[in-house]
């Protein structure tokens, strides 16, 4: 009764936009004219009526131009990069433009026109190229699209060297990372040195960080929307990378020219191909460690209007050791093996002209597992050992959007989200035998939690002539778990207003629920984490966030944001207060602190130009990022572990010719919140009646607060260049990038340990913490060849 | 090409592997010196108290060496009543403190204000003890009624003691709690550590209403005939600063141990409502029962 009260009112409205407009529809898919790769986010423009569009994550793109105020229908195709494109149209028509590339830097700098930072609708939103991530310096060879996103404002790095991102204050687990439109949960390799992705696969990227459309749910902070390249439908390209890290490969190519191809990419971490026979000639034992991830991505054009697309991802993490003690008689084996696999199936139908429709249905994993075994081979003392902890998110989706053009000044975009996830916290099993008899055969499981999210989203995007545009969304998401429904509204309100056609002020007003928690480790030590799903006990959080923002464009090549928000997060988890972090394999809803308050506001400014010879953006962030839970350091409120004040990055690119491009780039930040004690007393024994010290006493230790001392603060220089040349068959390129160019010791860890001086015969013993810097200055060299 | 890379990737590595693991040195802000006050009332008895310094985190020191000698005031609802006594390093009243008395003790050190202030629980009675079973021969289980006092939010403390002909003083008993256990959250880890080999819990579960506790009195070291002899249970109304006290205690105690795997705890800090120092000075009722007779013959 309550659905046909809003559906039946809703379709009555978007008839009556539907009658009530007399337009041409333009509509159609834009490509690269070599590869007929889709291009995303390409802008399709009309001057006159200053109404325009732009393709989405499919390349397609649909636009209403009214036929009765008698414009012109000339529109203009533009995309970074590329030659700009103009068209007349006359009636209703589906197109496939195809774009050139700029052949020359002056071309490029002529004609790339872009859509100006004031005229897009939207606010908080980053993107970077595949071009961008080129030039950028290439840390062991490695191109990483989370480091990227590091240098921009408001997106921190964690610990030192970490792909993780911490986006306005909120955790890695608050960000949802799509990788073509299907969830990834972990998101580095090499302990966070390195990002899943092989950068040479990815087609574009963009992350929202607020204003969030209503498409998008399930995560607190922001949105990673990453797509793959779909593979050169035209001719056979392949491309390889030797690199200090890893070695990669991308071959791409038709299946059936002009209508399916392929995309193959590869890597693999290689030292431990020769560190593992090395280390067991040399000593018996063997120790290794690699990682790999492998994308594969074919899609079909059926016809004009249908289209398939079938992508797959998998990669590990492996670290392994064999140790056979021939003087102790004992052998043991550890492995450890953790990563996602994810798989999706999406069709893409333009049912008309006005409606485009893609659906998914896909499945993602993410396991963690480690497997211990140790035995003794003397004959005297008999015994076998195992160990095996194992942790697991498991994803099945089945999602339809639908994109409706409704009028010149107005489209909607409206779906619905299906997930099953099934969850498996932390289990560990041990089991322990000597002389055939069994001491320990024990498993301390977490029960498997099954729970189904659905979400149904409505978004309406208008531009008005009065300079007024933005996009009004509301999503709806359930969450059922152990016969519990969690209900959620969620308005998504983002509003622009052009002053003058020049200066754009925007702000807006999104609720997001989040139905899964990572849990972390909270000492300051080593970084582990386990994924958890909400439940009774644990509900799910949720975020608030307002922004308000200004954008212009200065001199026409500079483009300016300033950037305020204020976000408040509840339900927010922690472990509690002295529980040990390998004690969640059992009962872990009763070990973590739940009711969490999480308060973050701040101030962003970027500066960035975008085309020509000189490239790059300058960015800043100043923040406050609180947390606080009724249970930890006594309710009151604490800073959190990454709470940023000033965070500062500088990118600057320069394209010296055709064959040679320079970068560097500049990191700071204030250093990491710790807990560290400054005070000790003794606490007397007390019984009843008595106070007692001589009988016994406990020393306390006492710090300012949590996360009440701040580590150094950290900064970083990188500097890299790209040396191309066209050879016989190819180019090839090498890349020579300087990490930590004048080598400071920006600390990863820290540690508190004693100190002992001796002052005029008098020896003194001091509390000291160290920080441990493990990334001096790294120099390194990649080469590639594509062909 | 593998010979070029060769030539570069080694110096490379060397001076990776030699720049490697760097010490960065981080000063701690100046260790915290303040005054700790230890102190205790009940009813009917006079208020005694500690007061000594912290002192720096490594220095080990005879906390008692620390004393800190002056005048503490003793106010009362508000009103002065006396300077507490010192003697044997020990702070007492000549006033005997009744429930609902609001307690305020005060000095000056160094020109700041040190305080604490506390208001004596009422005393809640101990219906009956009922003995439902020998579970070992130094182990007893009871079942012990109560009713809560729906006026306020009260906190518990459950403890049991027994003497024995050798001792010259009263030992601790172990008590743990079974099925009907109105402990919340991690409350039962609270129970039966160091000194504090009691039963702490909030009235959160059982608020304004009789409670039916089902405790197992475990006597260590002592064999069937030499245990519970002059065995008494406690029942205290005490203060939620002191119920946090402990709570925090026990985390910071642990956190003082390494987790092998994922490195230490964090340092938790011990609630106080010492006001600009630290401690406790914690304020109590009590009722006991001597359960001896009952027990002797099970």
């Amino acid at each position: 009764m309550k659905f046909s009260k809003i559906i039946i009112p809703l379709l009555l409205l978007l008839f009556t936009l539907t009658l009530r407009a007399q337009n041409i529809i333009i509509s159609g898919y834009i490509s690269d004219s070599l590869s007929r790769e889709k291009l995303i986010g390409a802008h399709i423009w009309n001057e006159k009526s200053k109404i325009g569009t732009s393709s989405n994550a499919f390349g397609y793109f649909n636009l209403s131009l009214n036929k009765q105020s008698g414009i012109s229908s000339v529109v203009k195709i533009s995309y970074i990069g590329y030659a700009t494109k103009t068209i007349k149209i006359t009636g209703d028509t589906l197109l496939d433009i195809v774009l050139n590339k700029g052949k020359t830097l002056s071309e490029v700098n002529v004609t790339a026109q872009i859509l100006n930072i004031e005229k897009r609708n939207e606010i908080s939103t980053l993107s970077i190229s595949s071009k961008d991530l080129e030039i950028l310096p290439a840390i062991g060879g490695e191109r990483d699209i989370f480091k990227a996103y590091q240098f921009m404002p408001g997106v921190q790095s964690g610990s030192e060297g970490n792909s993780s991102l911490y986006v306005r204050g909120g955790s890695p687990d608050q960000n949802l990372v799509l990788l073509d439109d299907v969830p990834l949960y972990n998101i580095t390799h090499l302990g966070g040195f390195v990002g899943i992705f092989n950068s040479d696969a990815i087609k574009s990227s963009k992350l929202i960080k607020g204003g969030f459309p209503a498409q998008y749910g399930n995560r607190l902070s922001s949105v990673v929307d990453i797509r793959m390249k779909d593979g050169n439908n035209q001719k056979r390209e392949s491309a390889f990378t030797i690199g200090l890290i890893s070695t990669k490969l991308l071959l791409q190519g038709p299946l059936k020219k002009g209508k399916s191809s392929y995309m193959f990419s590869v890597r693999r971490f290689m030292y431990d191909l020769l560190l593992k026979p090395v280390s067991f000639l040399s000593s018996g034992q063997m120790f290794g460690y690699t990682f790999y991830d492998l994308n594969l991505k074919i899609n079909h054009e059926i016809n004009q209007k249908n289209h398939l697309f079938f992508s797959t991802y998998t990669g590990d993490d492996v670290f392994s050791s064999y140790i056979n003690d021939k003087d102790t008689e004992t052998k043991s084996k550890f492995k450890n093996r953790w990563g996602n696999s994810l798989m999706a199936i999406r069709w893409n139908h333009l049912y008309n002209t006005n409606v485009f429709s893609n659906t998914t249905l896909a499945y993602s994993r993410y396991r963690f597992g480690t497997n211990m075994i140790g035995e003794s081979t003397s004959s005297q003392n008999d015994y076998r050992m195992e160990y095996n902890q194992h942790s697991s998110i498991q994803d099945f989706t089945l999602k339809q959007d639908l994109e409706y053009n409704i009028a010149d000044f107005y489209n909607i975009k409206f779906g619905l989200t299906g997930i099953w996830h099934i969850n498996r916290p932390a289990e560990f099993e041990t089991y322990q035998e000597s002389a055939n008899q069994i001491l320990a055969d024990t498993s301390f499981i977490n029960q498997q939690i099954g729970s189904a999210e659905t979400a149904v989203y409505l978004e309406n995007h208008f531009r008005f002539k009065n300079g007024l545009s933005g996009n009004l969304g509301f999503r709806f998401s359930d969450y059922f778990v152990s016969n519990t429904n969690f209900y959620s509204p969620e308005p998504r309100i983002l509003l622009h207003y052009l002053i003058a056609g020049k200066y754009k002020l925007s702000s807006s007003f999104t609720i997001m629920k989040q139905y899964l928690h990572l849990l972390s480790g909270t000492s300051n030590g080593m970084k582990v984490a386990f994924w958890l799903p909400a439940t009774l006990n644990v509900p799910p959080s949720q975020s608030y966030q307002y922004t308000f923002g200004f954008a212009t464009t200065l001199h026409k090549q500079f483009e300016l944001s300033i950037e305020g928000f204020y976000k408040e997060m509840t339900d927010l988890i922690n472990i509690k207060e002295g529980i040990p972090f390998n004690s969640i394999n059992t009962d872990w809803e009763n070990k973590v602190e739940t009711q969490g308050l999480g308060t973050v506001y701040g101030t962003e400014f970027l500066l960035q130009k975008r085309i020509g010879k000189h490239t790059g953006w300058l960015a800043y962030t100043w923040s406050k990022n609180m947390r606080q839970f009724h249970s930890i350091n006594l309710g009151r409120a604490y800073p959190y572990r990454y709470d940023r004040r000033h965070d500062i990055s500088i990118v600057y690119n320069l394209k010296i010719n055709k064959k040679i491009d320079f970068s560097v780039t500049w990191v700071y930040g204030t250093g990491e919140a710790m807990t560290f004690p400054n005070a000790k007393f003794d606490a007397p024994f007390m019984s009843l009646d008595q106070i007692n010290f001589a009988s016994d006493h406990r020393s306390i230790y006492q710090s300012s607060g949590k996360n009440s001392v701040r580590g150094k603060a950290y900064h970083r220089l990188d500097i890299g260049m790209n040396f191309r040349k066209q050879k016989k068959k190819g180019i090839r390129t090498w890349n020579v990038s300087i990490f930590n160019v004048y080598n400071h010791a920006n600390p990863y860890y820290y540690t508190s340990g004693t100190a002992t001086s001796i002052t005029n015969g008098n020896i003194k013993t001091n509390v000291r913490i160290s920080g441990k810097s493990v990334f001096p200055i790294m120099p390194s060299v990649s080469y590639s060849y594509k062909f | 090409m593998v010979k070029n890379l060769s030539k570069g990737f080694l110096p490379l590595l060397l001076i990776i592997n030699l720049s490697c693991d760097k010490d960065i040195r981080l000063d701690l802000p100046p260790t915290d010196i303040r005054p700790v006050v230890f102190g205790m009332a009940q009813t009917d008895k006079p208020v005694d108290l500690i007061v000594y310094k912290s002192y720096p985190l490594l220095e080990y020191t005879d906390t008692l060496d620390q004393n800190i000698v002056t005048d503490i005031s003793l106010f009362v609802n508000g009103n002065f009543q006396e300077i507490l006594t010192y003697r044997n390093k020990h702070y007492y009243s000549s006033y005997l403190p009744k429930t609902q008395d609001n307690l305020k003790i005060s000095f000056n050190w160094q020109s700041i204000e040190i305080s604490a202030e506390s208001i004596i629980p009422n005393k809640i009675k101990i219906d009956s003890i009922l003995f439902v079973k020998r579970t070992f021969d130094n182990q007893r289980v009871f079942n012990v009624y109560f009713a809560d006092d729906i006026r306020f939010k009260n906190y518990y403390a459950i403890t049991a003691d027994y003497n024995y002909i050798e001792y010259t003083e009263n030992k601790n008993a172990y008590l743990t709690t079974t099925s009907s256990s109105p402990l919340v959250g991690n409350e039962e880890d609270m129970s039966n550590y160091y000194d504090y080999q009691s039963l702490l819990f909030s009235d959160a579960l059982f608020n304004g209403l009789s409670l039916n506790l089902n405790i197992n009195i475990y006597a260590p070291y002592l064999n069937e005939d030499e245990a519970f002899v002059g065995v008494k249970l406690y029942l205290s109304n005490i203060t939620e600063d002191y119920y946090n006290y402990v709570k925090t205690f026990l985390k910071n105690q642990r956190a003082q141990t390494p987790s092998f795997f994922f490195g230490d705890l964090e340092y938790i800090n011990v609630h106080s409502n010492i006001k600009n120092g630290y401690g406790l000075f914690k304020t109590f009722s009590l009722d006991s029962v001597d359960i001896s007779q009952p027990l002797r013959n099970k």
